[in-house]
């Protein structure tokens, strides 16, 4: 357990616990007006102040996690769910399902994943579906090549040969050997790219492209607050902290991961 | 005077000693070889020499080298004195270099940092130091990367980086380990003549006693962080008190396997031949490698059989070519009168029931997250019928007990174990599902002396108790004379000699065989040859 693990799971355990708590207790319905009090500056009613409407920014902060941690998980789960079987097929069977995985990929990473996101968006109109789908397709190449690589590393050891001499097929040693021993480096391929995500998904939102109101998401919060920034600095402040945070956590979190998956650190300590 | 003086040495690292009061002197002149198994304190006391500790390593007792007590040394006097007074070469000479510059360049540094020559003039200087070692000129001129050269020419290229300012004393830890035995022997001769030449004192660190014998005026023998017994390296051919010296010695000079007589034939390689497509990329066609030509020998019930050749003389591609990884393009492998080629892939799983195979890396030979005793139970499947979990334990303890080991360690991790412990293990495995053949890949390369013999005389054992049929793939003839029957020499694919060990050794008919054995004499013959 280095401090650097401890540090990031511990802050992405906090993270997790307030946007949980979202869903039990806010200080105000996030989508509550109050005009009156519109663009009220932090204090103690409404600690991170309140919006053009009035509405309550630490509520929607707390409400919006929801929709910028579930776009980041969902679309590490769409990338990872798709593109480690096909890294690991390509890694065993080589020759042109190699190839194929290869091309595909430089294809995918041709575009930057937010202009994918823009052309989903566009066809299918736009929604925090389309955002999840958009940045999940984009990662099925990121994790489909650290699988490939990984995988391809183990398939060269003589453990493999082992189990093949003990009559095992290659299914079973692509989930009883293979998958196992390349779990360390997705792992902190996931934490990263869930940070990417959730910038992503701000990026979406800020255009307009992703979660929609009255939906709060932090993405969308910045992008409300642009013309008011020197009004009400707060307005962005307190999203854009959250963002920072979240994938502050989310990369200490990856970094501790990979110290931990290093099988010489034992030796060294 | 003595040129360097090692006064009640002492290390210790997290607070266990792992070096206790060592002592001894080197002159000028003079080949001492620090003897021992891993683990013994020879690397780290060479460390400790070059003030290359780890961090957090505490010292105590005095290195006087020419007078001067280096453990006192401040870094940058260290610095001066390593690679100008103090040579170094290491085992890994691929790990010693820098894979992206030149080595021309790389011996040329050194006259650049320690004699402060602009590069033309300093590569002028590198030219002739890789002259010495007798590196092609071709390589000694032009600008060749270390991956462009054979393992034996990146370790001339260590040398002459070592010997480049005519060092006082040259320190050599294990510098023949990753070479073959032809290229080792012209090595140690290459080390021992430049080091005589210059006057220079050598320390040469070796768990190979040939290799010492061959090398070394005197000797010290470590075991424990201690040094046990010095003497002159005669003290080896006898007339060594302590055990730890006479277990080394024992090790070193194996003993024939005892007479057998072998069953019926289990295992025939019948004519195999394969050739490799080459290379192909888009636009040109590959030209095709032949790795096997005409190949044919049986293996029958307890016989041991020996099958050496360098790399690239398709021992690779007829292993591949018997664990069916690999189709054949030309003869066929029968085993127990199943032909490989014609065999269905249920006959395949019965196939793989009958020959299990030993590994040489006992690093990467296993899935470090399993535990052993799932490790030893993966092949039982092919047994064919289901084992109830109390059943598997109760296998899983007498296979460790019959390879030396005990039944606490089913429930360990690979990294857990010592090389020499996994080893065993990897025995257990392949005995597991009962086979009738066993093929050993190098399976000792990698194995101290003694633990290789120790490995060695439990196969032996085996073999003859369950009747197996053994193949030692290997390029180490030790290992030929302290377990084959029969010896098996292939050359470029094609079988060279096949005969009784004892005949293939004593009196090689082919040329290649007469270099080999030439190259590797073994211990009693390296001091006879040394002494004369």
């Amino acid at each position: 357990m280095t401090t650097t693990f401890r540090a990031g799971a511990a802050l992405t355990a906090l993270i997790l616990a307030l946007v949980l708590l979202s869903f039990l207790w806010l200080p105000y319905p996030p989508q509550a007006m109050d005009i009156p009090h519109r663009l009220a500056a932090p204090s103690l009613a409404h600690p991170f102040g309140t919006d053009a409407f009035g509405r309550d920014v630490l509520a929607n902060v707390l409400a919006g996690g929801r929709a910028s941690l579930a776009v980041g998980a969902l679309a590490v789960l769409l990338g990872a769910g798709f593109g480690v079987p096909l890294g690991i097929v390509a890694a065993i069977s080589g020759g042109w399902a190699d190839e194929l995985l290869s091309r595909f990929s430089d294809v995918v990473f041709a575009f930057p994943a937010l202009l994918i996101a823009v052309l989903a968006a566009s066809l299918a109109g736009p929604g925090v579906g389309d955002a999840i789908a958009a940045i999940g397709i984009f990662n099925i190449p990121v994790f489909a090549r650290v699988a490939r690589a990984a995988a391809g590393a183990q398939w060269q050891r003589d453990y493999v040969l082992a189990a093949i001499a003990a009559g095992r097929g290659r299914v079973f040693i692509a989930h009883a050997h293979i998958l196992p021993n390349i779990l360390p480096p997705l792992g902190v391929q996931a934490a990263i790219q869930a940070s990417l995500a959730i910038l992503a998904e701000s990026g979406l939102s800020y255009v307009g492209l992703g979660v929609q109101p009255p939906f709060p998401s932090w993405g969308r919060m910045l992008d409300d607050a642009g013309t008011l920034m020197t009004a009400a600095p707060w307005l962005a402040l307190f999203p854009g902290l959250a963002i920072l945070l979240t994938s502050f956590a989310l990369a200490l979190l990856g970094d501790g991961l990979r110290d931990l998956a290093d099988p010489r650190r034992e030796a060294a300590r | 005077m003595s040129l360097l003086t090692l006064d009640n040495l002492t290390v210790s690292l997290g607070g266990r000693e792992l070096l206790h009061g060592v002592s001894l002197s080197l002159a000028s002149g003079e080949a001492l070889a620090l003897v021992g198994e891993s683990g013994s304190g020879k690397s780290l006391t060479a460390l400790a020499i070059a003030g290359l500790l780890p961090e957090g390593a505490a010292r105590q007792g005095r290195i006087l080298f020419q007078g001067e007590d280096l453990a006192a040394a401040p870094e940058a006097r260290l610095r001066s004195l390593r690679g100008a007074k103090i040579g170094f070469v290491f085992q890994e000479p691929m790990t010693a270099l820098n894979p992206v510059q030149p080595v021309l360049d790389q011996v040329a540094e050194v006259f650049q940092l320690h004699r402060g020559l602009a590069l033309p003039k300093a590569r002028n200087h590198a030219i002739a130091a890789l002259s010495q070692v007798e590196l092609p000129s071709g390589i000694a001129a032009g600008r060749h990367y270390p991956h462009e050269l054979s393992g034996g020419q990146r370790q001339r290229v260590a040398i002459a980086m070592a010997l480049a300012l005519n060092p006082a004393l040259i320190i050599a830890d294990e510098p023949t380990t990753a070479l073959d035995p032809v290229t080792e022997a012209q090595i140690l001769a290459l080390l021992t003549r430049l080091a005589r030449e210059s006057g220079a004192g050598l320390l040469f660190i070796s768990h190979n006693l040939p290799a010492v014998a061959r090398v070394a005026g005197r000797i010290a023998v470590m075991a424990r962080g201690e040094i046990v017994e010095t003497g002159p390296v005669a003290l080896l051919s006898g007339g060594a008190a302590r055990p730890v010296t006479r277990a080394l010695i024992a090790a070193a000079r194996p003993e024939p396997p005892p007479a057998n007589v072998p069953g019926h034939v289990r295992l025939a390689v019948d004519g195999v031949s394969h050739l490799y497509p080459g290379r192909r990329g888009w636009l040109r066609h590959g030209v095709p490698v032949r790795a096997l030509e005409d190949v044919s020998f049986t293996l029958a019930a307890g016989e041991c059989v020996g099958l050496i050749g360098e790399s690239g003389s398709g021992k690779s591609t007829l292993l591949r070519g018997l664990l069916g990884l690999q189709r054949l393009s030309g003869g066929d492998i029968r085993i127990d009168g199943i032909s490989l080629n014609a065999a269905s892939a249920a006959e395949w799983r019965g196939l793989r029931q009958k020959l299990q195979i030993v590994f040489q890396d006992p690093a990467t030979s296993f899935d470090p997250r399993w535990r052993i005793s799932d490790i030893i139970a993966e092949p039982l499947g092919l047994r064919g019928q289901r084992l109830g979990e109390a059943a598997i334990a109760a296998l899983v303890a007498d296979l460790l007990a019959q390879v030396g080991l005990s039944p606490s360690h089913a429930g360990r991790y690979p990294h857990q174990l010592s090389g020499g412990q996994r080893q065993r293990v990897a025995i257990a495995r392949a005995l597991a599902v009962d086979p009738e053949i066993l093929v050993l890949d190098e399976a000792t390369s990698a194995l101290d002396a003694t633990v290789k013999a120790q490995i060695l005389a439990l196969l032996v054992r085996l073999a003859r108790e369950r009747r197996l049929a053994c193949l030692f793939v290997t390029h180490d003839l030790d290992v030929l004379r302290a377990v084959a029957d029969r010896v098996i020499v292939l050359e470029a694919g094609r079988i060279v000699e096949d005969g009784p060990a004892a005949q293939v050794l004593a009196a090689p008919r082919h040329a290649y065989t007469a270099k080999l054995i030439a190259a590797a004499p073994g211990l009693d013959a390296a001091l006879r040859t040394a002494h004369a």
